[in-house]
């Protein structure tokens, strides 16, 4: 009786795939949206931890405390993410891009983190147009067949990123200010060279409270144009900073119980919203989020 | 799916061609018109014939009706959305939040949980309340059951909503309790018990186990000739609970399927014992279309992710929230504060208002009328400009307020820091952090500048 009401889409998400041998993971494939189990294949999402190649010193005080024995070191930061606390990758931010560190430096210390870990690799540059095409080129050739997933690309600064990336076998994050139109015009400027197999589109996250109805909007209208209105350019998976936007939130920083539920209420509604992969600080969020999955 | 002018046309009077003006307007199809905007009654039409008249009420009629629970200021008004994206339109009753008593926990967890019901939770410039009060009978005992309802009655004007199984223990507490319009929960069991002996106009909800089961449950009801009723397809899942949601709406709007056609319940407490994810359920719910979301309990901490949220989604797609553009002020700004610069857009005003607060010192904060533009945005339409900073500086006459005559702006334009002094030749500008986080630190260093260079 109910069937009369249900929907088939035309549209379906690419498969998508990082990781080196070994440890891969797969991606896209959905032909429903988010959810919508009972009209097609609606996806799994994945939960990344992120880590910072340098002192976290502007990060929350409960979260410092949690990986106060792995914060100077990385390659042991990543581990525990992955080990410990099950990240299914880990998000490792380039801050020390700030510092006075050559690009050689930086990413042979990405090349260490991501040989020591059994999960993908998610490498962050700084949104710095100038700094980022200086340093993640470099980040692709070290790491030159690792998979990795580097980002962030912006329409500013795509073709050496993407170049390199492709070159080396690597994923790109295209990032865009929360708009649709943005989302889809960088994917056709990337098209044009780059296989959107291997691309994923962050709009860009605000936190419960802070815009989170903006990123909501953004994300469900990206994947209805994918999967109802079988929009080529945008069939690919989606990206949310969760963890950095929350964690700099008063709610967050006054009362680090507040801010887990914060994190896992905002990665929850953007899961709902249609994003695939959310990257998360606590690893109580983490926890609770795929309890109810 | 609005209904077409071009549809009603076709039922008005001779085919809507008739055009006699007697409706006060020019045509048949102005009519139709503001008939399908719902601006007008189908009686100004003195010729209507009563089949067509029939056929535009059904059609005319709200896909999802509308229901009114509680009293006074209690009151909640529930139903009548039009949209299943909210970008396509504002999500238009945000869900009722109901906190369940059961009868078996007793007086002291009673009061404990009804205290909660008074608590208000003030977030840009609205209060989010604990709407509705859940009576549940865990007990075989039915006196127990009229004992809580009797004591909820006295301690709380919040709207309440009757959940016992028993027929006759529903049946008592609905008597005792109607002067409050209750929401009754009616299930399969004892629908037909029940629903005859509900007065008409009663409040009902209908409670599936099921989606594929709520239809005929919801027909049981309206042929009782109840026709205010919430339903609640018992999802306890989130993959049902998404599903179950959906397809409501969906066949609501989409497929003007009238027995879906009512507000929706969701029972989180039924769902798992566990209260962070009943809140994350919850928090799911309101996402996806529930009218009413009942927990167990909730900390304020709990409420508050919940209350954010619930205004977060219901907030108008198409209108960016803002503030008042004035000055405010900051941990009693006096001549020896500094002057901040940001924009109306609410959340970039909160973030700096925040961090202006948690910096302790006292400033002043200009907040530019931008019509709810993020600080770049502004700029680069010119709302956040050079001229139109100089202007509000010298209309608040800040120079007079002020010793310092330090204005510091945002990080975002610092571009505009040198033409902006040459509108404000006696001002020092400082540029400050991008990120409002920052602000405390950077204002801090400031302070500590002034004060080795004095
Ligand atoms: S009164 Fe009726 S028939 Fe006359 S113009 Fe209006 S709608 Fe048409």
């Amino acid at each position: 009786m109910l069937e009369k009401f249900l929907d088939k889409y035309p549209g379906m998400i690419r498969e998508f795939s990082f990781g080196a041998n070994g440890n891969q993971v797969m991606l896209g494939g959905q032909n429903a949206l988010p959810f919508h189990d009972f009209e097609g294949a609606s996806g799994k999402p994945m939960f990344a931890l992120e880590i910072t190649d340098s002192k976290p010193a502007d990060w929350a005080g409960a979260l410092r405390e949690i990986y106060a024995d792995v914060e100077a070191s990385p390659v042991a930061w990543a581990q525990k993410c992955a080990t410990v606390y099950g990240a299914d990758a880990v998000f490792l931010n380039l801050d020390s891009m700030e510092k006075d560190l050559s690009a050689a430096e930086i990413a042979s210390g990405v090349k260490e983190v991501a040989g020591a870990i059994s999960v993908p690799l998610i490498v962050h540059g700084l949104g710095d147009k100038e700094k980022d095409e200086a340093v993640l080129p470099q980040v692709a050739a070290a790491c030159s067949g690792l998979g990795l997933l580097i980002g962030p690309v912006l329409k500013e600064n795509y073709q050496a990123i993407a170049e390199a990336a492709l070159e080396h076998g690597h994923s790109i994050i295209a990032q865009v200010p929360m708009d649709v139109n943005l989302a889809k015009d960088l994917n056709i400027k990337l098209g044009k060279f780059f296989p959107l197999e291997r691309v994923v589109i962050d709009s860009l996250t605000s936190a419960l409270g802070y815009g989170l109805e903006y990123s909501y909007s953004t994300t469900e209208r990206i994947r209805l144009s994918a999967v109802v209105h079988d929009d080529k350019t945008l069939q690919t998976p989606l990206i949310a900073r969760v963890g950095r936007e929350v964690w700099k939130t008063k709610e967050a920083l006054q009362n680090p119980q507040k801010g887990i539920l914060w994190e896992s209420v905002t990665a929850l509604n953007l899961l709902l919203a249609g994003d695939d992969i959310i990257i998360l600080r606590h690893p109580e969020s983490l926890k609770l989020v795929r309890s109810l999955l | 799916m609005p209904v077409k002018a071009s549809d009603i046309q076709k039922l008005l009077p001779e085919g809507g061609k008739k055009n006699c003006k007697e409706c006060g307007l020019a045509t048949c199809f102005a009519f139709a018109m503001k008939l399908a905007n719902t601006g007008i009654a189908l009686e100004k039409c003195p010729y209507l014939v009563p089949e067509s008249k029939a056929e535009l009420e059904e059609m005319l009629m709200a896909p999802i009706k509308q229901v009114v629970l509680g009293q006074g200021s209690r009151q909640v008004v529930l139903g009548e959305e039009e949209v299943i994206y909210r970008h396509q339109k504002t999500f238009l009753h945000p869900p009722a939040f109901a906190i369940q008593l059961t009868d078996e926990e007793g007086e002291t967890v009673w009061a404990e949980k009804i205290a909660k019901v008074s608590w208000q939770f003030e977030r840009l410039a609205k209060v989010s309340r604990i709407d509705l009060v859940v009576l549940r009978s865990s007990s075989s005992s039915g006196d127990k059951y009229l004992e809580l309802v009797k004591w909820v009655m006295a301690a709380t004007d919040a709207g309440l909503i009757l959940a016992a199984s028993d027929a006759e223990t529903l049946l008592a507490a609905y008597e005792v309790s109607k002067s409050r319009d209750p929401l009754v929960c009616v299930t399969a069991e004892n629908v037909e018990a029940v629903a005859p002996r509900l007065d008409p106009n009663a409040a009902v909800c209908a409670r599936a186990t099921s989606l594929e089961s709520l239809p005929g449950l919801v027909e049981k009801l309206k042929d009782a000739g109840l026709e205010r009723l919430v339903i609640d397809p018992g999802s306890l899942k989130l993959l049902d609970l998404v599903r179950d949601q959906t397809l409501i709406r969906r066949a609501a709007l989409q497929h003007k399927f009238r027995a879906f056609g009512y507000p929706t319940a969701f029972f989180a407490v039924d769902a798992t014992p566990d209260l962070s994810l009943q809140v994350l359920l919850a928090a799911a719910a309101v996402a996806k279309y529930a009218g009413i979301i009942v927990v167990e309990d909730i900390s304020e901490d709990l409420f508050q992710v919940l209350a954010t949220l619930r205004q977060d989604i219901y907030t108008d797609p198409r209108v960016p929230p803002t503030v008042e553009s004035k000055v405010y002020t900051f941990n009693n700004a006096d001549q020896e504060a500094v002057v901040l610069v940001t924009t109306d857009f609410a959340l970039t005003y909160y973030a700096v208002a925040g961090e202006a607060e948690n910096s302790k010192q006292p400033a002043y904060l200009l907040c530019q009328d931008t019509g709810g533009l993020c600080i770049l945005a502004a700029w680069s339409t010119g709302k956040l400009v050079p001229e139109t900073i100089a202007e509000m500086v010298n209309k608040e006459g800040m120079a007079e307020k002020v010793k310092l005559k330090q204005l510091i702006i945002p990080g975002l334009v610092a571009r505009i820091k040198g033409d902006l002094e040459e509108e404000l030749p006696d001002w020092e500008i400082t540029v400050g952090p991008k990120e409002a986080k920052d602000l405390p630190g950077f204002l801090h260093e400031l302070k500590k500048r002034r004060e080795g260079a004095a």
